[in-house]
């Protein structure tokens, strides 16, 4: 009986957490440190991490405030938040800061 | 002569028996083999029959009705705001049904931008938006007694510009969704940084977050 309540307990557990990940999208937040090209730049996440960040024709460019943005306008040393597409691998949305003062 | 003629009826009575007890079956086999996951898409009939159905069920003089609020700037704003907060959950923002929700109905939401939705006449989009699909995801919104029409057909309008759709668009809609207290402080936090705050000063979740897409 009791091994019973345990598998139903392991398996109500896996099942919750796989439905508590379904549909999630990422969201990262940092400075951009490197651009590569049309397809891809490098940022600094506020806790660190250094990620590759894949853009396509499909990403959208916005300014803070809303307004539509050009992916030429990125630059190094923006704050950018990145928000992934629902598959994961690629930005969707790229919110960034005004250009960084030199 | 009658004899002969109830014989023949009887063969074709039971050709029908038979007949309706194999479609019955393989029915039955179909369902014991693929089970009634809402994952799947409706077969082409279960659609054809269900846009005919639809059809019929709107009544003649809504089919023909065009929309009586002008199409004005303002009008168009309030459609979006009320689409952004009442229907992107399943429809999503673009009109795509590009959503958690919206990809596992059963019929699927439509991709509205499409022609099979945007070559609906502004009455049978009004008459879906009023009073619903049976058998879909897609409720009753309207009043009954019409005090709401006139937001509906707002919402006419701004399903005729989805594909027209701006960035700046999308991401004012985007203030406007429905949010979890998780996913406002979220969004208050990512304003903040992009305005210059420093992320570490405020709360969690930090850098990297999820949130659920609507």
């Amino acid at each position: 009986m009791k091994k019973l309540a345990a598998v139903s307990l392991f398996l109500l557990l896996a099942v919750s957490s796989a439905f508590a990940h379904a549909g999630h999208i990422h969201t990262y937040m940092g400075k951009v440190t490197m651009l590569h090209g049309r397809n891809a730049f490098m940022m600094k996440t506020t806790d660190g991490k250094d990620l590759t960040i894949q853009t396509s024709q499909k990403t959208k460019w916005l300014h803070s405030d809303s307004h539509a943005a050009k992916q030429s306008e990125l630059a190094v040393g923006q704050r950018v938040v990145v928000k992934m597409m629902a598959d994961g691998k690629t930005a969707g949305t790229v919110k960034m800061s005004a250009p960084a003062k030199k | 002569m009658a004899r002969q003629h109830w014989h023949i009826t009887g063969k074709i009575l039971a050709a029908a028996i038979v007949l309706a007890a194999a479609g019955l079956i393989i029915i039955c086999a179909w369902l014991v083999h693929y089970g009634l996951s809402a994952r799947t898409r409706p077969t082409m009939m279960e659609a054809v029959i269900a846009r005919s159905v639809r059809r019929l069920a709107t009544p003649a003089r809504m089919r023909g009705a065009r929309n009586p609020v002008p199409l004005t700037a303002g009008a168009l704003a309030e459609g979006r705001a009320h689409w952004a907060d009442h229907c992107a959950t399943c429809h999503a923002n673009d009109g795509s049904g590009n959503t958690e929700i919206g990809r596992n109905l059963y019929p699927k939401a439509p991709d509205m931008r499409r022609p099979r939705t945007q070559e609906l006449t502004d009455g049978e989009l009004f008459s879906i938006i009023k009073n619903g699909v049976r058998l879909t995801g897609m409720p009753a919104w309207g009043d009954p007694a019409g005090h709401d029409d006139a937001e509906n057909w707002k919402l006419v309008h701004f399903i005729r510009h989805l594909s027209k759709l701006t960035p700046e668009e999308t991401a004012e809609m985007e203030k406007l969704n429905p949010k979890s207290p998780e996913e406002w402080q979220q969004m208050q936090q990512e304003e903040a940084f992009l305005a210059g705050g420093d992320a570490s000063s405020t709360p969690a979740p930090s850098s990297t977050t999820h949130s659920h897409h609507h």
